[in-house]
């Protein structure tokens, strides 16, 4: 059951060919940066799209083949699409957005009436159903387009960046509501993202494409543990330090990276090799920021001034003009009280533990 | 000026005598034009039975044309707005043709074409089918020049219609024609209410094409524009009575459809 | 000096302007030809906008006389109406009779133009003098599929062919090849008469008079002779 999908389709300068398989109760997110296919890959999946060559299959049914020349166009397919800014209907009110489904799929204006109902209820629309999208905040539309893609309880739902174009605020709502419904379904969702943090909390596994390429998936834990290219760790928000093994200390190792030295814990699985080229993965949220030089445990001690300063929902994510560049993700509290901001030179810290080393 | 006033900016000293010049313009010869009948003239043309069939005719050949219009120009106006297909944008300038055609001209073009030796009128002929100095030529004749306005408005409100809301419907299990009658029209209903008004009233007046075309016979193909171009002939001064009831129709009607229109939005 | 002339009249006009430009170089005539109502209203808002008045029928000049545009006129001289043919004469028709006969698409002037008032009366001529059945006015009538504003449409909706026939100036008929054209019997005739007067307010008012006594003259009326217009019926001036 669920979603299994291989897609080969062609938009603009990109090639897109990749296979998807989303399990009914287990989100799929859909990772990449922008123009990397993600968007392309969900409209061929809804029909909005045809696709060169693929298949589609889901919950045992064949939506489109292009061997046996099968391709239902989108109204006959039971899905179910959020997009990225809403898309209300403008001229229908709340409750006739969330109804309108309902009432293409000649469901009975009585069942109807219930299932609308239930489903405003359910996102916290009730209060809201005869506005009309105008006066709604970016929040309350973004919920409207869940409940209005969610009502007709399809077999496949696509959500393209629902969280992205939302303010902080509306977006820690929104992604409640995300979250208890994804918890709740049953069946197959895959999640457009390019935030990592929408997939590990949202998602159960996690494909990464890259210029319409599958180049890894797996749970969105062991991805941003594991991240195998520096595209994928930049995507899941980790450091990717790329050097070469200097030196070994048992199960520590120094490896020179531009104008770093970083001692490092050698992977288990995959250890540099002595005087090869070598990768150190540190999570931003295990490196520490000081205004004057830490003494302390951390091994590794880095001196830069601040680059960029970037919100990141409740956190800050702060990027020092170090070679190669190191991003650290500190508190908005502990920013206030350190007073960081673009050009101050600060030195940042983590332990050796902390970095990992990989061939 | 009163606090109430708002600030006269140059901008808005500018609508105003924009606004003012324009109202002057329209209302001025009207006024005139009434000033120059009397209510007993106004009485007798209510009551001349030319003037009753005239304005019946006018009435039911601009109805009927209105609806072969919205029926044929509805489609065209989509073909336009959103076909891709060879030869789409010579379409686009062949339907606006009849707009810059003097109308004479464009009855002449039909008169020849519709002939019994001119290339639809010979293919008619066989079958019985007279067109010229008929009521189908009145129609044909409107529907010819005021075709365009409806089209071209339509044409214009289809582009304005964000793809992607018609796209959203068609996942939520609406078929082409469901969601056109859900979503596109009801988001075009001011471009089609708009192209209709504007085509509808060009209809009314039409009467270069016409009188060239359907000729003109009381009781079938005189429209009020023709019965007004015999009346100056005849009686100059009945023929100001004729203009006067064809204008307040025109204006009745116009203010009809608005108030309509109003209605509808405000459900 | 200004010349208004009754629009059945304007290629001859132009020509009679030229020969008698010819003959009196030192006056220059314009001329404006439209339908004799249209020239009449002009007259009456403007009585000085015109040197010489042509009508195309008498009543119009009556009408002029009565509100002193023109103190008196002269017969001009007469046209003779024919039934025109669409070509290839698609109705058959072989007389003015033929046009009662059922089926058959006739054209006629309105009646608010002059063309249209004598093309009734030669139906209902046709009818007392027995050239046509009883009954056969109505019936040509019945057969009216428009009634044009003026003789130049009804020539060309019959050019056209979409009409059988049309009933118009003889003048008109030999100015127009692509079509055909039906004498009608001199007792069919109604008299037509094309009056010509100086206007009480002209502003060249020698140079008027030299122009319609070239008319009347006998070059003048070799020229109208020559282009189909008749002698008019009564040469007595209307006083």
């Amino acid at each position: 059951m669920g979603l299994v999908a291989t897609v080969a389709a062609r938009a603009g300068e990109l090639q897109l060919d990749a296979a998807l398989t989303a399990e009914g109760g287990r989100p799929v997110a859909l990772i990449g940066a922008n123009a990397a296919g993600k968007t392309t890959l969900l409209r061929c999946l809804a029909g909005l799209q045809r696709p060169d060559r693929g298949r589609i299959q889901v919950d045992g049914e064949v939506w489109f083949d292009s061997d046996s020349r099968v391709d239902r166009p989108a109204h006959r397919r039971d899905v179910g699409v959020v997009p990225q800014h809403g898309v209300l209907f403008p001229h229908l009110d709340v409750a006739g957005n969330v109804a309108y489904g309902l009432r293409a799929s000649r469901t009975s204006r009585q069942e109807a009436r219930r299932r609308t109902a239930a489903a405003l209820e359910r996102f916290g629309l009730a209060h809201l159903a005869q506005r009309t999208p105008e006066a709604l905040s970016g929040g309350e539309r973004q919920r409207v387009a869940l409940a209005r893609a969610t009502v007709l309880e399809p077999a496949l739902l696509l959500l393209d960046e629902p969280l992205s174009a939302l303010d902080a605020a509306s977006r820690a709502a929104v992604r409640t509501s995300l979250r208890e419904l994804l918890g709740e379904r049953r069946a197959a969702t895959v999640l457009v993202t390019h935030d990592a943090r929408d997939a590990l909390e949202l998602a159960a596994h996690a494909v990464v494409l890259e210029a319409g390429q599958v180049v890894q998936e797996g749970p969105p834990a062991e991805l941003a543990q594991r991240p195998r290219s520096a595209p994928v760790a930049a995507l899941m928000g980790q450091n990717w330090l790329a050097g070469t093994a200097a030196a070994r200390d048992g199960d520590l190792w120094t490896v020179e990276a531009g104008e770093l030295r970083i001692l490092a814990v050698g992977d288990a699985q995959e250890p540099p090799h002595l005087g090869e080229r070598a990768y150190v993965l540190v999570d931003p949220r295990d490196v520490t920021l000081h205004r004057e030089h830490p003494e302390g445990s951390a091994q590794n001690v880095v001196h830069a001034a601040v680059a960029s300063v970037v919100d990141a929902g409740g956190a800050l994510r702060v990027t020092l003009d170090s070679v190669p560049a190191l991003v650290v993700e500190i508190t908005t509290r502990a920013a206030a009280q350190l007073g960081v901001s673009t050009g101050c030179r600060l030195y940042a810290s983590f332990k050796a533990t902390a970095a990992r080393a990989f061939a | 000026m009163s606090a109430r006033m708002p600030r006269l900016t140059p901008v808005r000293a500018v609508v105003a005598a924009a606004c003012a010049l324009a109202a002057a313009f329209v209302t001025l010869p009207l006024i005139v034009l009434i000033t120059h009948t009397s209510p007993s003239a106004l009485l007798d043309a209510a009551h001349d039975p030319v003037v009753l069939d005239a304005l019946r005719v006018s009435l039911v050949t601009t109805a009927i044309s209105l609806g072969i219009v919205v029926l044929v120009g509805t489609p065209l106006a989509t073909a336009l707005a959103r076909g891709r297909f060879p030869g789409r944008t010579l379409l686009d300038a062949l339907v606006g043709l009849p707009l810059v055609l003097p109308p004479v001209v464009a009855g002449l073009a039909l008169l020849l074409a519709f002939s019994p030796t001119g290339p639809l009128g010979s293919a008619l002929s066989p079958l019985g089918v007279r067109v010229p100095l008929t009521e189908a030529a009145v129609v044909l004749a409107q529907c010819f020049v005021a075709g365009p306005f409806y089209v071209y408005a339509v044409s214009a409100g289809l582009i304005a219609v964000d793809p992607a809301v018609e796209e959203m419907a068609t996942t939520l299990r609406a078929g082409p024609w469901h969601v056109f009658r859900t979503v596109t029209l009801p988001l075009i209903r001011p471009a089609v209410a708009y192209g209709a008004v504007l085509s509808g009233a060009r209809a009314l007046g039409e009467f270069g094409a016409t009188i060239t075309v359907a000729g003109n016979l009381q009781g079938r193909t005189q429209t009020m524009p023709t019965a007004i171009y015999i009346a100056f002939e005849r009686d100059p001064e009945g023929a100001v009575a004729l203009a006067v009831i064809l204008a307040v129709v025109s204006f009745v009607l116009l203010l009809g459809v608005r108030g309509l229109h109003l209605a509808r939005a405000a459900i | 000096m200004i010349l208004f002339a009754a629009a059945s009249t304007a290629k001859v006009m132009a020509q009679e302007i030229a020969a008698f430009e010819k003959q009196k170089p030192s006056i220059h005539v314009t001329g404006d030809y439209e339908g004799t109502q249209a020239l009449l209203t002009k007259l009456q808002a403007d009585p000085s906008i015109a040197d010489v008045f042509v009508s195309a029928d008498s009543a119009h000049m009556a009408t002029a006389v009565s509100k002193g545009i023109v103190a008196s006129s002269r017969d001009m001289a007469g046209n003779r109406l024919v039934v025109a043919l669409a070509p290839g004469n698609p109705g058959r028709i072989a007389s003015l009779a033929d046009l009662g006969r059922s089926g058959v698409h006739l054209v006629l002037a309105d009646t608010s133009v002059p063309a249209g008032k004598y093309a009734e009366q030669a139906l209902k001529l046709a009818e007392t003098s027995g050239d046509a059945a009883k009954g056969f006015s109505a019936a040509a009538l019945g057969n009216v599929v428009s009634r044009e504003t003026d003789v130049e449409a009804v020539v060309s909706k019959v050019a056209a062919g979409v009409a059988d026939a049309g009933i118009v100036y003889a003048t008109d008929a030999m100015a127009d090849h692509r079509i055909g054209s039906v004498d009608i019997a001199a007792r069919d005739q109604p008299p037509t008469v094309y009056p010509v007067a100086v206007t009480s307010h002209a502003r060249a008012p020698v140079g008027a008079g030299a122009f319609v006594a070239f008319l009347l003259s006998s070059e003048g009326q070799r020229i109208l002779h020559d282009a189909g217009f008749t002698a008019p019926p009564s040469t007595t001036a209307s006083p």
